[in-house]
């Protein structure tokens, strides 16, 4: 019974949709994407206005952190259909929440990510300005994972939360909605 | 293969990647030197870029600008401000300044912040009568601000020391002289000669083990002895790997401006008490004598010492002042020379190290070893006169 219950949660998740949020903090859908920049693995500067020249299409901004367990499926989703979001123009962009090159890099390559854009974000300040870290008394909260589909003239189309299987196509559909 | 992926990606992750370091916009609040700030921001810049590659990444002016949202005035930051924008801009490391009228004087005070925890880790200052006499003491004190960041980049590995090794050991006794295998023992002497020779331990482990697989009545004590030039072999290994690591790290370091003659000073010291003052255990060693200073005030300076080497030649050391030495040998007295003293040890040569001398003084008496390029070694000792 046990066993059960078991394999039917684990199907209940797999089979969970993605999950859209109206916001992220002070992130709102149909409003502007706040301002965020970080470093690449090869020591460049990437922030919002580069970003959005070089993605004419739009943008998925993904904040993960390598120790954020449900974020790795959604990677793993991401590594797999970058390719059509690419083929639609969107560029996939993951943004590490508080984590430094070295972990991140070779964590991503075993996960299939491969040479996918990657900003890290040392001190988490993309995170906050993204609504995704906050600070409290106690400390820092991060609410991972966290996707942001921006389009070319920088507006946010969807923030997505949790990310279920159709999480590819909820990035398309919203990379291309009309405005 | 896929252990071969492992490995490179371990590897990868080993790796610690550079340091990023901010110089943010000097501030010139009373507008001291209006023209002149951006200038003298290049130049701690340019002192900042003579920290080591692998180990820091300087931002340029751009990179800083492109972290920050459009319109972000740098000269703008105030008190905490700094570290703030430097984690704005994914830095390690941040160095601010303001430029402040003191009396006649324009001075200014440059900081340096570790961005993570918010930790001041150096200050300095600089100060002239005008705006364009700054350029010279502004550099320099950027190089004391940004050696607080190189000193911290030389650690000795630490490793462990050679395991200490028993002479080798001796066959059991207690036989009957009918009974001696005569060919058995004259195995084990050449053995015990093997040992105690010049070979490798490696060499040495293989020899014992082959001594233990053909005669085995020695086999139990051949094959410890074998374990422990095996383990005496690990040990050196690790040694010299520690060793190469560090002199890697530590040969490019001491050819840096921006580390202090002090700290190169310490750190040779340390390497080399760590893997061995003489050329003989530490191949490293001449290139770091320059390095270590011989105190001005050691009472060698201006002495005399005198006494018979193991070739029976008697000789005379004058221990001149910054390091020279003159002796006097059965063949003339020679100035071509040097010495060297760290504590209680000593290091001398001649020729250009044709002759090479190390030696312990304790009180009035000092002895050693000495070689050469031919090969000759030799035993020395000496009396203060």
């Amino acid at each position: 019974m046990r066993y059960l219950l078991l394999l039917l949660s684990v199907a209940t998740a797999s089979a969970a949709p993605t999950v859209s949020l109206p916001n992220s903090g002070a992130v709102r859908v149909g409003e502007p994407a706040p301002w965020f920049s970080g470093w690449t693995f090869d020591d460049r500067v990437l922030n919002r206005d580069r970003l959005l020249e070089s993605a004419p299409g739009g943008v998925a901004l993904v904040v993960f952190a390598t120790w954020c367990v449900p974020c790795t499926e959604g990677l793993k989703r991401l590594a797999k259909g970058r390719e059509a979001l690419e083929e639609r123009g969107v560029k996939a962009v993951l943004i590490a929440y508080r984590e430094d090159v070295e972990v991140v890099k070779p964590w991503l390559a075993e996960r299939g990510w491969g040479e996918g854009t990657v900003l890290i974000d040392r001190f988490g300040v993309a995170a906050t300005a993204l609504g995704v870290a906050s600070k409290s008394k106690e400390g820092e909260r991060a609410r991972l994972p966290r996707t942001f589909v921006v389009a070319g003239d920088g507006t946010v189309r969807a923030i997505l939360g949790r990310e279920g299987d159709d999480y590819v196509e909820r990035i398309l559909q919203a990379a291309r909605a009309p405005r | 293969m896929r252990s071969l992926a492992c490995a490179l990606l371990i590897t990868a992750a080993a790796h610690a990647a550079p340091k990023k370091v901010a110089v943010l916009e000097l501030r010139d609040p009373a507008a001291l030197a209006t023209g002149a700030v951006a200038y003298l921001t290049d130049r701690v810049r340019a002192a900042a870029l003579g920290l080591p590659r692998d180990g820091f990444f300087v931002m340029t002016r751009e990179n800083i600008l492109d972290q920050l949202p459009p319109g972000t005035d740098l000269a703008e930051c105030q008190g905490e401000c700094e570290v703030e924008t430097g984690r704005n801009v994914g830095a390690d490391y941040v160095a601010s300044g303001e430029l402040v009228k003191l009396g006649g004087e324009i001075r200014i005070s440059l900081k340096l912040h570790e961005t993570r925890g918010g930790a001041l880790v150096a200050t300095d200052k600089a100060s002239a009568g005008k705006p364009e006499g700054l350029e010279t003491p502004v550099e320099h004190a950027a190089r004391r601000l940004f050696a607080h960041l190189a000193a911290d980049r030389f650690k000795i590995s630490a490793p462990a020391p050679l395991p200490e090794l028993d002479a080798a050991p001796t066959p059991g006794g207690g036989v009957a002289f009918g009974d001696i295998d005569v060919e058995g023992l004259e195995a084990y002497d050449r053995v015990v000669k093997f040992d105690r020779g010049e070979g490798t331990p490696e060499a040495k482990a293989r020899r014992w083990t082959t001594l233990g697989r053909e005669h085995p009545a020695y086999r139990a004590q051949a094959e410890r002895r074998a374990d422990q030039w095996r383990t005496y072999d690990k040990a050196r290994r690790a040694q010299l790997e520690a060793r190469e690591g560090d002199w890697s790290k530590l040969s490019r370091l001491l050819r840096l401006e921006v580390v202090t003659t002090d700290e190169k000073s310490r750190w040779a010291k340390q390497f080399l008490d760590a893997y061995g003052h003489s050329v003989r255990e530490n191949p490293h060693a001449p290139a770091l004598w320059p390095h270590v200073t011989t105190d001005p005030h050691s009472d060698l300076v201006g002495t005399t010492w005198a006494g018979t080497d193991s070739d029976g030649d008697y000789y005379v050391y004058h221990f001149r002042e910054k390091g020279r030495l003159e002796y006097t040998s059965p063949t003339g007295t020679f100035h071509a020379a040097t010495w060297r003293q760290t504590g209680a040890r000593l290091y001398m040569e001649t020729n250009g190290r044709y002759s090479e001398y190390e030696g312990t003084i304790t009180g009035a008496d000092m002895a050693g070893r000495a070689w050469n390029r031919r090969g000759h070694q030799w035993s020395w000792s000496a009396k203060r006169r």
